[in-house]
């Protein structure tokens, strides 16, 4: 059972490291940059599975405490970009209205 | 109890990163950036909780489990925040997202 165990952590943590790569490789090709950006939080999404899958498999305890920096770090980024994005565009917007009403 | 324990964990695991599996080729298959939002939402709710669930049964009863169970917690809090905000920033900077999403007309 043991053996069972610690095989099976191991291919499940291999298996998510291939699917991060797929992930990657989406955000790469994504059009928009939105789509970069879902495909970034999916990234971090496996990485902190994958920071716990690899605590069960060492038997190592701090490597949680990693991953839950990791999941706090990884909302951070994705909260942040948006917000400068969208602030960005509200500014542009509006910006645009008071130029027209100045020329019409 | 400890057999039993390993076995649940295991299985959950294997079914959580199926769940990532599939949400990544929802990434790969959907055509606009609002699809692909709910495809990576499914890997952020379900395998998520599967994947830790399966590991806090992993770990036994012990401290890291509760970290983990911290974790879990903390994702699923803030995934929906998430969520929100690149759902409105995708509205605001799509050129046109009426045509991207047909709305539904009763």
């Amino acid at each position: 059972m043991t053996q069972l165990r610690s095989e099976a952590l191991t291919v499940s943590a291999v298996i998510l490291a291939a699917l991060m790569l797929a992930a990657l490789v989406r955000a790469v090709l994504g059009p928009r940059f939105t789509d970069r950006i879902v495909a970034v939080n999916m990234i971090n999404t496996m990485a902190v599975a994958v920071l716990v899958i690899l605590s069960v498999r060492l038997r190592e305890d701090f490597l949680v405490d990693v991953a839950l920096v990791y999941a706090l770090l990884s909302f951070l980024t994705v909260a942040v970009l948006s917000r400068m994005v969208t602030a960005r565009q509200r500014r542009k917007q509006q910006e645009k209205k008071r130029g027209k009403r100045h020329n019409g | 109890m400890g057999d039993l324990c390993t076995a649940l964990g295991l299985a959950l695991l294997a079914f959580g990163v199926f769940v990532f599996f599939s949400a990544v080729l929802g990434l790969f298959r959907f055509r606009c950036a609002l699809n692909r939002m709910h495809a990576a939402a499914v890997g952020d709710a379900l395998g998520v909780f599967c994947v830790l669930l399966g590991l806090i049964l992993l770990h036994g009863p012990t401290l890291p489990a509760l970290k983990t169970l911290l974790i879990l917690l903390f994702l699923w809090i803030t995934s929906p925040v998430s969520s929100h905000l690149l759902a409105e920033m995708e509205v605001l900077t799509a050129p046109d997202i009426r045509a991207e999403c047909k709305e539904e007309r009763r």
